[in-house]
C-alpha cells in the first residue's frame, strides 16, 4: 500500500494576443499582445484562485505537516509582477515554509523541448531557473510543458543539473507496472515520477461533475484511495486552476483541500516533496520513451498532438522555431515578443480535435474557433519575421556607414 | 432591332500560377526561383487536363462560318501556359486576328485598389505589351479581375489607350464623358437577360458549344462593344443605373474580400508595391497578387486557413528578403 502523497500543482497565464492586424499604429510588445485581456484574465483567476488557494495552501502547511510542490511559469510571474505583486509575496511566504518546493520548468511554458536544437530550450530553463532564484528557491526537480516527455528531455533536464523529472504515467510507457513508483529514465540516472492521473483526475476533472458515479467527491474518500493504491508513493499532478476556477468555489472544492491534510494523516498517508521521494525511494523500473513516442499529459492520446496534431500547428510551430537565429541576434524588444509567442497555449488553441478533448480545448481558448488562432498567430509570427529582417538591413546599413 | 437585344461577346480564359506547400526552411536554405514558391507541375497537369483546343475550335469554326464581333480575354499567366501547348497557341492566334484582344492587369491583380496606381499600370502596360507582342493588336477594352472597377482608373486606363470597360455597374461611378472610358455591364451564360450587356464566358465552359443556337433561340443581336455603349449614351442614361447588373450570377455578387484571410494578406501584399526589386523579384510579386490566391482563401475552412497559412508563410519568406 503507498504511504506517501506527493502533489505539485501547475501555474501558468499566457500572454494573450490580439487579434492582429498590420495597419495598427502599434510597436513592439503592444502590437502582438493583448495587455487589457490579458490582465483581465488574470485578475480574474488570482481573485477567484490564486489568492483564495495560495492563502489556504499556508495556512495548511502552517497547520498540518502538508508538503507539496508548485511549478509557476516565468509568464505569470511576470504577470504578478505586474499586477498583483502581492501574490508573489504569498508564494515567498509559502516557500519560506520549507515544506513547499518549486519546479523547474521552461520560463514560457513553450514547446522548446521539440526543437532539434537544444539552445532555446536550455535558454528557457536557465531563464525560468534565475526566476525562482529571485523567489529564493533553487529548483532540483523538473517539470517540462504539459509532463512533455521522452528519453532524450530527460536526459538532457539531468544535464542541466535536475534529479528528477515529472512526466505521465502512460499505460503504454508503464506496461504492467504501477505508477506509483519511481523509475530511472533510459540512458540517463534522472528519477522518473510518473502521475498517476485516475487520482490526479478525480481532483482535476471530475470533482465537480454530477454524472460521476462517486460524486461528491470529500477528502475522507479521496485520502483512503491513495492509502489503498498498490506502491510506494502516488504522484498526484494538477492544474492550480483547479481550486477556484476550474472548479469554481461553490462546488467547494477549497473546503476539499482543506480537510485533505486531516484526511491524509488519518489515512496514514504522509506528504513529500520531489526532493524527499528521490531520498526516500529507490527506482524500481526503467522508463523508456524514444522521441518519436513523445508523451505528455494531454489530451486523450496523451502525446503532442494537442499542439502539434494538424497541418496548422505544424506550419506555425515550424515558422516560430525556424525564426530563433535570426531573434536572437536581434534587438531584445524582438526576444521578448518570440519567447512569449513560443507560448504552447497559443498551439493549444488551434486543435482541431473534436468529442471531450475539444471541449477542454474551447474551454481555454479566446478564439471562437481554431482557424481564428491559426491565422493570428501566424500574421503575428510573419510580421515579427518582417520586422526582425528589417532591423537586420537597417544595422547593416548602420555599420556601412560607421565603417565610412 | 430594339438596342435592348443586343449583346456583345467575350471569351475569357484565365489560369493561375498556384502557390505549392512551403515549408519555410527551404526559404531559408534557397535562393529565390519562381519554384520555391509556385507549383508549376501543378499548373501544368491542370492546364494540359482543360480541352481548350476543342473549346478553341469550336471557336473557330463558328468565327469561318459566320460574322461575328468577337472579344478575347487571355490573362498573361495563361499565354505564358500556352506555350507549353503550341498548338492551342496557334489556334488563339487564329481566333485573335478576327477578335479583339482584351487587357488587364497582367497578373489578373486587385492592384487597382493600392493606394498607389503605379502597380496596377504596370501590369497593365504588361498585359497590353504582351497581347502585342504575341498578337499584334492592341486592347482598348479592360476588364478587372472579379469585374470590379473604380474610378480612379478612369484616366490612367485613357491614357494606355482603353476605351471601354466591362465592369459592374455598381462599381462603375464614371459620369458619361467623352474622355472617359465607357463601361458596359457583363452578363452570364445563366442570366435570364442578355440584352444591353457583354456576355461573359469561360473557354473551359461546356455551354460554349451551345451558344451558337442559344443566341439564335433568344433572338439576341451580336454586336461590338462600342456599339453597346454607344446606345446607352444615346438614351442619355447614367452609366450606374441605365444597364443594371444582373444578381442571378453568384460570380457577380460575391465581394472580392468577404473574410479576414484575404483582407490581411491583401494588406500584406500590397505594401510591397513600393519597394525596389529585381526582375525576378518584381515577376514573383505581381504572381503573388493574383486574384485567384484572394479566392482560395474565401473556401470553408480548415482548407483555406491551412491554404492562407501557406501563403503568408510565403509571403513572409519574400518579403525577408526585400531586406537585404
Amino acid at each position: 500500500m503507498a504511504d506517501s502523497l506527493c502533489m505539485y500543482f501547475q501555474l501558468h497565464q499566457p500572454w494573450r494576443l490580439k487579434w492582429f492586424w498590420p495597419g495598427d499604429p502599434y510597436d513592439n510588445r503592444e502590437r502582438y499582445f493583448d495587455y487589457p485581456l490579458t490582465r483581465s484574465i488574470f485578475e480574474k483567476v488570482a481573485s477567484r484562485c490564486y489568492f483564495p488557494a495560495t492563502q489556504l495552501l499556508l495556512d495548511m502547511v502552517r497547520e498540518h505537516d502538508f508538503k507539496f510542490s508548485l511549478s509557476i511559469t516565468g509568464t505569470l510571474i511576470e504577470q504578478c509582477e505586474l499586477w498583483e505583486p502581492k501574490l508573489i509575496k504569498l508564494f515567498e511566504e509559502l516557500i519560506s515554509t520549507e515544506k513547499v518546493e518549486l519546479l523547474g520548468e521552461t520560463y514560457y511554458h513553450s514547446l522548446s523541448s521539440l526543437f532539434e536544437d537544444r539552445a532555446e530550450f536550455r535558454d528557457e530553463i536557465e531563464e525560468h531557473r534565475n526566476a525562482l532564484l529571485k523567489l529564493g528557491y533553487e529548483p532540483t526537480g523538473f517539470r517540462n510543458t504539459e509532463l512533455i516527455y521522452n528519453n532524450s528531455i530527460a536526459s538532457f533536464a539531468r544535464e542541466m543539473g535536475y534529479r528528477s523529472i515529472m512526466t505521465e504515467g502512460v499505460g503504454w510507457v508503464l506496461g504492467n507496472r504501477s505508477p506509483n513508483h519511481v523509475y530511472k529514465a533510459k540512458g540517463s540516472n534522472i528519477r522518473v515520477l510518473p502521475r498517476n492521473y485516475m487520482l490526479s483526475d478525480d481532483i482535476g476533472y471530475r470533482f465537480s461533475a454530477k454524472w460521476w458515479s462517486e460524486y461528491p467527491l470529500t477528502a475522507t474518500k479521496w485520502a483512503q484511495w491513495v492509502a489503498e493504491c498498490e506502491g510506494d508513493v502516488v504522484f498526484v499532478f494538477i492544474d492550480y486552476e483547479t481550486f477556484g476556477e476550474h472548479h469554481p468555489q461553490h462546488t467547494g472544492i477549497l473546503d476539499f483541500l482543506r480537510h485533505l491534510p486531516t484526511e491524509l494523516e488519518r489515512a496514514g498517508v504522509s506528504c513529500l516533496t520531489p526532493s524527499e521521494v528521490v531520498e526516500e525511494y529507490a527506482p524500481v523500473g526503467e522508463i523508456d520513451v524514444p522521441e518519436f513516442s513523445t508523451i505528455s499529459w494531454a489530451d486523450s492520446e496523451r502525446d503532442v498532438s494537442a499542439w502539434l496534431g494538424n497541418e496548422m500547428q505544424r506550419m506555425c510551430f515550424e515558422e516560430a522555431k525556424l525564426l530563433r537565429p535570426y531573434v536572437i541576434e536581434s534587438v531584445p524588444e524582438f526576444v521578448w515578443i518570440w519567447r512569449r509567442l513560443l507560448t504552447s497555449d497559443h498551439l493549444y488553441y488551434m486543435s482541431t480535435k473534436a468529442l471531450s478533448d475539444g471541449d477542454v480545448h474551447a474551454y481555454f481558448s479566446t478564439y471562437p474557433s481554431p482557424f481564428d488562432a491559426a491565422l493570428n498567430y501566424m500574421a503575428c509570427v510573419c510580421d515579427l519575421k518582417a520586422k526582425v529582417f528589417r532591423e537586420k538591413a537597417a544595422e547593416k546599413q548602420r555599420k556601412a556607414e560607421r565603417m565610412k | 432591332m430594339d438596342s435592348m437585344n443586343k449583346i456583345s461577346l467575350c471569351f475569357y480564359a484565365h489560369q493561375p500560377t498556384r502557390l505549392r506547400r512551403f515549408y519555410p526552411l527551404e526559404g531559408y536554405l534557397s535562393e529565390l526561383s519562381r519554384s520555391l514558391y509556385f507549383d508549376i507541375a501543378q499548373d501544368y497537369s491542370v492546364f494540359m487536363r482543360m480541352n481548350y483546343e476543342k473549346a478553341l475550335n469550336h471557336i473557330l469554326e463558328w468565327l469561318e462560318r459566320d460574322t461575328v464581333d468577337l472579344y478575347v480575354y487571355v490573362s498573361g499567366i495563361f499565354i505564358e501556359q500556352c506555350a507549353w501547348s503550341p498548338e492551342l497557341m496557334e489556334l488563339l492566334k487564329r481566333i485573335m486576328k478576327i477578335a479583339e484582344p482584351v487587357c488587364s492587369p497582367y497578373y489578373y491583380s486587385l492592384s487597382c485598389f493600392y493606394p498607389l496606381l503605379t502597380e496596377f499600370c504596370h501590369q497593365v502596360k504588361l498585359h497590353i505589351s504582351k497581347i502585342e507582342d504575341i498578337f499584334g493588336k492592341t486592347s482598348s477594352v479592360f476588364i478587372n479581375p472579379h469585374l470590379t472597377y473604380t474610378p480612379e482608373l478612369n484616366s490612367v486606363l485613357r491614357d494606355m489607350g482603353v476605351n471601354y470597360v466591362i465592369a459592374r455597374h455598381d462599381e462603375f461611378t464614371g459620369k458619361q464623358d467623352s474622355t472617359l472610358p465607357k463601361s458596359v455591364s457583363p452578363r452570364m451564360y445563366e442570366d435570364r437577360n442578355w440584352s444591353g450587356g457583354v456576355l461573359w464566358m469561360d473557354l473551359a465552359s461546356p455551354d460554349i458549344y451551345s451558344l451558337p443556337d442559344e443566341i439564335e433561340r433568344r433572338g439576341v443581336d451580336i454586336v461590338p462593344i462600342w456599339e453597346l455603349a454607344e446606345d446607352s449614351g444615346d438614351r442619355g442614361d447614367n452609366h450606374t443605373s441605365s444597364i443594371s447588373p444582373s444578381n442571378s450570377s453568384k460570380t457577380l455578387t460575391q465581394p472580392p474580400l468577404k473574410n479576414h484571410a484575404q483582407s490581411l494578406f491583401y494588406y500584406e501584399v500590397s505594401s510591397l508595391c513600393t519597394y525596389p526589386m529585381s526582375p525576378l523579384e518584381r515577376d514573383i510579386y505581381g504572381r503573388l497578387q493574383q486574384f485567384d490566391i484572394l479566392l482560395e482563401m474565401g473556401s470553408p475552412p480548415p482548407t483555406s486557413v491551412i491554404y492562407t497559412l501557406n501563403a503568408l508563410s510565403i509571403l513572409s519568406d519574400f518579403k525577408r528578403r526585400m531586406w537585404r
